[in-house]
């Protein structure tokens, strides 16, 4: 089997397995608040940081292969050659991000179809980047699921009442 | 008949969705990759707004190019509307408002909940609300056809 | 055909020369006042405009027009594709942008994909335009950065390996968890 079917089968495994459970990173991650490379740690041992910038890295890879697909299926105007360039640029560099913040198993997809691009022709590329993207959009959903919401009931949105009567407490 | 039915196991509540005049080709394929399950999420910036992040396309891709599909902004739509976002290949977002939204992003709207089921929606919501902002709870979404 | 764009980009620059130094308002506004004028921030919650607003507005330009102006430059394409490129890459994150009331900055962007879509036909004004945005868009990003009350953040410490052991060596301390009778709503 050629080697993007067998990468395409493990994904589609992974992208299983975290339809019904946590994905294993965001678990670790997310809700234990594990630094698996030490991300955080430098910046008073906190893992927000971590959480705040990794997980767009990550998941705005939905939205790059989104653009990637499309621009793949809108003729001839991007060659193979440049897709794969902009792959490289567009969602690759960030997954080495995400795998410092702790999401292992999207760096090692991401690697691997690095590694593997040039092979691709069109056809393969978006069947192997759809895929990819489900997987993203699926530990997307975790992370929602995990992110602190709720601590901002500390923080509300306030509005001219609220600062109106700020100033009249502080004009006593 | 084109509709299905969106439930919350875990909350024992469902609803009925019919299709719209728009997009029904986008609702089609939706019903062709049912039965098919979501890991509920809400939204935290346009309102009352169930979110599902990942909804599967495991039968039938969708294929529809982004031209030929209606959208609306959702602060314009009415309660009750099933909307997808971003669907291409094997997925999209999915969103059901259930309350006020100001939300003027624009999203494709592909269902309605019936009208006898609003109050069933704004129920479900509220129980992903808590859960996403307090208990944290697991709740999955369904979506089955209705002859299922 | 007067070239509203030039206009434009003269007001992108200097808002850009005075966010060198100043904070623009619309970070004051939304990092630091917790005001959304558009009402955004689900039940009145500011975690979902901070985290998408500061994310959406480090995309649009420190990521989407960034890379645009970089496919531009490496690959030399067409004023066509940039235009192709504009109108898939950046209206969804300006959605955004926008939703959470990040005003001048979404004001600044709507009126570069117009100009683009309707003005401009040179390659090179393009590109010199995208420049000028995602420079502003740079300056409002790194305020964004600083507003962001990252004090919060203190509250969520790393569980080291040493905290797990324990934590796991505890385990049977812990409280076990009921399942509750759903009640109704209060």
């Amino acid at each position: 089997m050629e080697a993007w079917r067998v990468l395409k089968e493990e994904i589609e495994a992974q992208i299983a397995l975290t339809s019904n459970q946590p994905d294993q990173d965001i678990l670790d991650v997310f809700k234990y608040s594990i630094s698996k490379l030490g991300a955080g740690i430098p910046h008073d041992d906190q893992i927000f940081s971590t959480w705040f910038y990794g997980a767009p890295d990550v998941t705005y890879a939905a939205d790059w292969i989104y653009f990637l697909i499309e621009l793949a299926r809108s003729g001839e105007s991007y060659s193979m050659p440049a897709l794969h360039k902009m792959a490289k640029y567009w969602f690759v560099h960030p997954s080495h991000f995400g795998e410092y913040c702790g999401l292992f198993q999207q760096y090692s997809f991401t690697k691997r179809i690095d590694r593997m691009l040039d092979t691709l022709d069109r056809d393969s590329f978006i069947e192997l980047l759809t895929v990819f993207r489900s997987y993203i959009m699926n530990i997307n959903a975790w992370i929602y699921q995990y992110w602190p919401w709720g601590v901002s009931y500390a923080v509300p949105r306030k509005d001219r009442a609220y600062y109106e009567k700020g100033l009249e407490l502080l004009s006593q | 008949m084109r509709s299905f039915i969106m439930r919350w196991p875990e909350l024992g509540l469902g609803v009925r969705c019919k299709g719209l005049d728009i997009n029904q080709a986008a609702f089609d394929i939706f019903v062709e990759n049912m039965p098919t399950k979501a890991l509920q999420g809400h939204e935290m910036v346009g309102g009352w707004l169930l979110r599902d992040h990942s909804i599967l396309f495991n039968r039938k891709p969708f294929d529809i190019p982004k031209v030929e599909l209606s959208t609306e902004n959702m602060d314009q739509a009415p309660v009750g509307r099933i909307s997808f976002l971003r669907p291409q290949g094997r997925g999209a977002e999915l969103l059901a408002k259930y309350d006020e939204s100001v939300d003027t992003r624009e999203y494709i709207p592909v269902a309605q909940v019936v009208p006898e089921d609003l109050e069933i929606l704004k129920k479900a919501g509220r129980e992903q609300w808590k859960a996403t902002t307090r208990t944290r709870e697991i709740i999955f979404v369904e979506f089955v056809k209705e002859d299922a | 055909m007067a070239e509203n764009w030039k206009m434009l980009q003269q007001e992108i620059d200097a808002a850009s020369e005075r966010a060198v130094e100043e904070c623009p308002d619309d970070m004051l506004r939304v990092f630091e006042y917790d005001i959304v004028r558009t009402g955004a921030g689900t039940g009145r919650l500011m975690m979902g405009p901070w985290w998408e607003g500061a994310t959406s507005t480090r995309y649009l330009g420190s990521y989407y027009i960034f890379n645009i102006v970089k496919v531009a430059q490496d690959m030399n394409i067409s004023a066509e594709q940039i235009r192709q490129l504009v109108n898939l890459m950046l209206p969804t994150a300006l959605g955004t942008v926008e939703l959470c009331d990040i005003s001048d900055y979404a004001r600044f962007t709507r009126q570069t994909i117009d100009c683009i879509n309707e003005e401009i036909d040179d390659r090179e004004d393009m590109l010199s335009l995208l420049n000028s945005l995602w420079f502003y868009g740079s300056a409002a990003n790194a305020w964004c950065q600083y507003r962001m009350k990252w004090g919060i953040g203190l509250s969520f410490k790393v569980n080291h390996r040493d905290d797990l052991i324990y934590m796991g060596s505890r385990a049977n301390e812990a409280f076990e968890r009921w399942d509750h009778e759903k009640k109704e709503e209060n």
